[in-house]
């Protein structure tokens, strides 16, 4: 088999047990990898109800074929386990060395089981594993944890690490990497954190197999020549994701004061013209020819390594507006391992909440200091720090008072910088998207705005929510590479099949892939309806603020402009129809033995009757 | 006439400004536009006048705010 080192690494914290397994060419090409890998292993490894900050919860680690092969944007690894913020599977991918050394050490997946009694990091090379004691950083926030096990095993080696954020298992608490490398935003960190594991170290040596390794070479490095002319020619990474700001506030999607707003005068002090301007360094991923990782000084003279997202987040949705203080607040996410876009929504919905009077309390929006002080509060679960802590679904819950209408999550994640309240097509995408609500799967907006009518409810959204999904959630979390060169330098698709040829001798099509995509979604949904067998279609909608005419803008483009129930209800209807999935969301059984899943329905009939 | 404009992201690069107010001598398209501000077509483009999204070929007129980004397809 070429293209898999075919081999699993097993390791047991608790006892201290490794084991070595393999996989056939058949899983192989059913899972194809990073994603995939992990949802199938979840699926057959974990018992619904675990509790995901037990030791019987799994974290995997897991890369895909393309992985870490000199070839456009390939150093990303996928994280998942189930999750301790949402309850369902749970996964994010990241930049980090850990891809191709984990390959070179001759593994495609790292389960990690059980707890370990004190805290631990673990050393692997090749096929030898050490557990060592981690005394000496817990405690510590990751860039010092990084620079010290730099500092022991040089700058070259795979390191995933977690701050205090993780340590202290805030359910929004990440997987870092490198610089500003971080991944799992449903609280990987904490699983992570609850098996009182610090950091995976991997070094490998050996060689990854490939077909047609002289060929994938000379294709590779080329591509990632030409991938970097693109960027140099057009000046992409001189905003990277950054320029995005500029464009939601004017079309009235940028998230403002919890997302009650969708543009603010002030946005222009923290967009991406202010923050190239500001840049001190760039950092990226490995095997990456269009870094976008636009790094300027916080408030404190920390490099703080920004995105759109974070501007968005913890910018823009908390009114703050001083470009440096945004930077702290990063910086501190970072260090302490947080989710940039869940912490900005926690305190957000926390300034929000305050601001209705369903709570005491003195945060208001746009208060930098406080936020920074609630947001290290939350990293230690120090006095309300416990209560942020828990992410704005639980907050809600406790805090009643119909807060639950703005608590802006989708089951149970936090919604990242889109302020959907009159953008249908892209509400979708976050409503069902695998993980909860996140932009990776489906980015569907600009071509809502700009190509459809933005308040219409027509299939063609749904369709390009599903294909989208099948492109970033599937194909590029699969065969796991950044898509960003296809999605901003227009780097053609029809590329991957060709390197995926070139490194597993087989002989896919975009067809095939598709096909693994929607086998993979399924799976997913199977997995979170196994966990909470009452499901129905519910689980699929936004906040139910977006819904409400008394939170329609007052001025500017989209005043007095909402989403409607009945027609989303009918867009819902068009997405299940095109996944031919049942009314209440979830898989029929003839779609999921279409997709080669008959050993997962007699599970899954065990819990609910599938049509 | 006169119009505003905002160019987003990299095409600041072509444009050499991000913000203005500028004067045409009467009605012209998106991609007219374009060429006047000197933006290359090397990827696709986005041009959203009045906040809607709008096709290279439709007209852009007096008082309108044009806002031309590259087409962003998100973090
Ligand atoms: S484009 Fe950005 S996220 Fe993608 S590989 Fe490069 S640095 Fe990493």
């Amino acid at each position: 088999m070429y293209g898999w080192t075919g081999n699993i690494l097993r390791i047991n914290l608790s006892s201290k047990r490794i084991n070595k397994e393999t996989f056939d060419e058949e899983f192989a090409k059913k899972w194809v990898g990073g994603r995939g890998f992990a949802i199938k292993i979840l699926w057959d490894e974990l018992k619904p109800g675990v509790d995901p900050l037990g030791p019987e919860n799994k974290l995997i680690v897991a890369v895909g074929p393309i992985a870490g092969i000199p070839a456009p944007n390939t150093g990303k690894t996928v994280v998942a386990a189930k999750s301790p913020l949402t309850g369902g599977y749970g996964d994010g991918n990241l930049g980090t060395r850990v891809t191709e050394h984990l390959r070179k050490a001759g593994f495609d997946v790292l389960i990690i089981e059980g707890k370990a009694e004190k805290p631990t990091y673990i050393y692997i090379e090749d096929d030898k594993v050490e557990f060592l004691p981690a005394d000496e950083i817990w405690g510590k926030g990751s860039y010092e944890t990084l620079d010290w096990l730099y500092d022991k095993y040089g700058r070259a080696i795979g390191i995933l690490t977690i701050g205090q954020g993780g340590e202290n298992k805030v359910l929004y608490a990440m997987i870092r990497s490198m610089e500003g490398r971080a991944g799992g935003r449903p609280g990987m960190g904490a699983v992570m954190g609850s098996k009182n594991l610090k950091a995976i170290v991997v070094k490998g040596t050996g060689k990854i197999p490939i077909a047609e390794p002289e060929e994938i070479r000379k294709i590779g490095l080329e591509d990632l020549k030409k991938v970097g002319e693109i960027d140099k020619k057009t000046g992409w990474s001189i905003q990277g994701t950054t320029g995005v700001l500029a464009w939601c506030n004017e079309v009235a999607a940028l998230p403002v004061r919890n997302m009650r707003k969708t543009h603010h005068k002030d946005a222009w002090k923290i967009d991406g013209e202010r923050l190239s301007k500001a840049r001190v360094a760039t950092y990226g991923c490995p095997n990456c020819t269009m870094r976008c990782g636009i790094t300027i000084l916080d408030k404190e003279g920390h490099k703080a390594e920004m995105d759109y997202e974070n501007i968005g987040m913890l910018g823009s949705n908390l009114e703050i507006f001083d470009l440096a203080q945004v930077g702290s607040l990063n910086y501190m996410c970072d260090d302490f391992g947080l989710d940039t876009i869940s912490t900005g929504g926690v305190l957000a919905f926390y300034a929000d909440a305050i601001d209705q009077g369903a709570i005491d309390g003195d945060f208001k929006f746009g208060d930098a200091e406080k936020a920074k002080e609630l947001l290290r509060k939350a990293a230690f679960r120090d006095g309300i720090g416990d209560f942020l802590a828990q992410g704005t679904l639980r907050m809600a819950k406790k805090i009643g008072k119909g807060s639950e209408a703005y608590a802006m999550h989708v089951k149970g994640l936090e919604i990242s910088a889109y302020n959907c309240k009159y953008v249908p097509g892209m509400a979708l995408a976050f409503a069902t998207s695998a993980i909860g609500a996140h932009h990776k799967e489906a980015w569907v907006i600009t071509f809502e705005i700009n190509e459809t009518e933005r308040g219409s409810y027509g299939k063609e959204k749904a369709e390009k929510v599903v294909q989208l999904q099948r492109i970033r959630g599937g194909l590029f979390e699969f065969i796991v590479a950044c898509r960003f060169p296809w999605i901003e330098l227009g780097w053609d698709l029809d590329h991957y099949p060709v390197y995926f040829n070139k490194i597993t001798g087989l002989n896919w099509g975009l067809e095939d892939f598709w096909k693994v995509a929607d086998r993979i979604y399924a799976l997913i949904r199977a997995f979170w309806v196994r966990e909470f067998p009452n499901w129905d279609r519910q689980w699929d909608y936004p906040p139910k603020i977006w819904f409400d005419p008394s939170n329609a803008d007052k001025e500017g483009l989209i005043a007095g402009k909402i989403l409607e129930l009945d027609k989303y209800d009918k867009l819902l209807d068009y997405y299940y129809e095109i996944r031919n999935w049942d009314k209440r969301g979830i898989p029929k059984k003839e779609t999921m033995v279409g997709l080669g899943l008959e050993e997962e329905v007699k599970e899954l009939e065990k819990y609910v009757k599938l049509e | 006439m006169k119009i505003s404009v905002k160019v987003i992201g990299y095409l600041t690069k072509d444009t050499g400004f991000s913000e203005r107010e500028i004067e045409i001598p009467g009605e012209i398209t998106a991609d007219e536009l374009l060429s006047i501000l000197n933006i290359k077509k090397n990827l696709p483009i986005l041009v959203v006048r009045n906040g809607r999204g709008i096709k290279l070929k439709e007209k852009i007129g007096d008082g309108d705010r044009i806002v031309i980004s590259p087409f962003f397809s998100g973090g």
